[in-house]
């Protein structure tokens, strides 16, 4: 088994682990803030909901969400009823809007009270206040965090092979079988690069929105 | 008819009556110095007349229109309630300048001046003779700042800042112009320069409440000076008179240690 052979199997694996990165980020982070949005509610019951639902979510192994959303539904409705590639998506973008949520929420709630005043005494309305004033300072301010959480997330789409995805790790560990070692390695050479690229990215963001500070 | 009338104001948070049966008449032209120590409804009165606080009780009318009427608050049975919300268009009459500035730190000083006008523009709430960029730069222009248009609020100095704020609330014409201890948040050399558009405002005849520290600024800018205590005007008048002379004890005892300083 040549280097070519483990690069091409091991690509097949990257496919599904860029895949589950790109839809859970693509579905999670607007998810996240209708999240954000619930649990920093007027209406109590609504906001207590909310949280204990992130509470659940956060607390409990991201693994175990996709065992039960793949093996649970499925045998309560005695047929199946996700695809073992969209129960992960499910799980992941459950999983990781409650993350993203709180950090919307930390964002939004750092943003001083002053600058919606100033908007309301302006005239604007409550979502142009939001939309205008608002959400260009949260951006800024949780580019940090949500660089953070976004490379956990590139590690954690390996947590795909507990339903049988054959993901990037999985790829390589079945050459382990056969005594080959090294596409370990290999495939770990992949997440470095896949997390570098990320890096410069949110690096690149970050000075994009250099040009003023509060 | 005074352009601004406020009759009967209450407002209280929790406990805590803040502003007890305000009655107050603002004519055209009027530079009104609001003076008392701190926590007293200074604060609080302008905030009332923002609708940044609703108050509980009372009516304000500017120019003939009625902004404010708690009493016209009932319910289908014609039971009281309590104002919930204030119709965007009400918010206009007056502008407010805030002790610290609350500009819009990623837009620069231009961008922080057309950014409500033309929301406002585009909603059909107000047209601007002469284009939005225009009328902003020239009121830029008219606060001494020409040459900042292009800087952001972190590029500015507090008083340059103050000013753009300044011109952010005149840009949208409001009657009234108020001012939340627009001099507070900056050092003594800074403060000349705010007071000094002020000044000039009030020369243009601009009207306005201005809640201060600065006794010097409330005694030659304005045409009459309040004194608030425990949530209630217990003294006004022309600025010599209350500064000069007051009748009450607690302007009195106020003056002594606020002149002192």
């Amino acid at each position: 088994m040549g280097f070519f052979e483990v690069t091409k199997s091991l690509f097949t694996g990257l496919e599904y682990t860029c895949l589950i990165f790109a839809l859970t980020l693509l579905l999670a982070l607007p998810l996240g803030l209708v999240i954000a949005f619930g649990s920093m509610s007027k209406f109590k019951p609504l906001s207590f909901l909310v949280k204990v639902f992130v509470w659940i979510i956060r607390g409990v192994p991201l693994m175990l969400q996709v065992i039960i959303i793949y093996y649970v539904p499925g045998f309560l409705l005695g047929t199946p009823v996700f695809t073992r590639f969209s129960a992960v998506i499910v799980a992941f973008v459950i999983n990781y809007a409650c993350y993203f949520s709180e950090i919307y929420r930390g964002g939004i709630e750092s943003i001083p009270r002053g600058q919606y005043e100033a908007g309301q005494v302006l005239g604007m309305t409550k979502s142009q206040v939001f939309f205008k004033v608002v959400l260009m300072q949260v951006v800024k301010r949780i580019i940090p965090p949500m660089s953070n959480e976004i490379i956990t997330l590139v590690k954690d789409t390996a947590l795909a092979r507990v339903i049988m995805i054959v993901e990037l790790i999985q790829a390589a560990q079945n050459y382990a079988a056969y005594g080959l070692m090294w596409p370990l390695f290999y495939s770990g050479a992949f997440y470095l690069a896949f997390c570098g690229i990320l890096t410069i990215l949110f690096g690149r963001i970050e000075k994009k929105f250099d040009y003023y500070h509060n | 008819m005074a352009l601004l009338e406020i009759k009967n104001l209450s407002k209280s948070f929790g406990d805590a009556h803040i502003l007890k049966d305000i009655n107050l008449d603002v004519n055209e032209g009027d530079v009104i110095a609001i003076i008392g120590s701190s926590g007293n409804g200074k604060t609080t009165l302008l905030r009332c007349l923002n609708f940044l606080e609703i108050p509980e009780e009372g009516k304000i009318t500017v120019d003939g229109t009625v902004l404010f009427d708690a009493s016209a608050s009932v319910d289908e049975k014609g039971r009281k309630v309590p104002v919930k919300s204030i119709p965007r268009e009400n918010r206009l009459k007056l502008g407010m300048v805030f002790q610290n500035f609350n500009l819009f730190p990623q837009y620069t000083a231009l961008e922080n001046v057309t950014l409500a006008m033309k929301l406002l523009e585009k909603d059909g709430l107000k047209t601007f003779e002469g284009g939005v960029e225009e009328s902003a730069k020239a009121i830029l222009t008219r606060v001494g700042l020409a040459d900042k248009m292009n800087h952001y609020p972190c590029q500015l100095s507090g008083g340059q800042q103050q000013r753009v704020a300044i011109a952010r609330a005149l840009a949208l014409n409001p009657d009234i112009l108020c001012f939340d201890e627009p001099t507070s948040a900056l050092d003594p050399e800074l403060t000349g320069e705010v007071l000094a558009v002020i000044r000039k405002l009030a020369s243009e005849h601009m009207t306005m409440l201005i809640v201060t520290h600065e006794m010097n600024f409330a005694r030659d800018a304005s045409t009459r000076v309040i004194f608030m205590d425990e949530g209630r005007i217990i003294e006004e008048g022309p600025p010599e008179q209350v500064l000069g002379n007051p009748v009450h004890e607690r302007t009195k005892e106020f003056l002594k240690n606020a002149l002192n300083k």
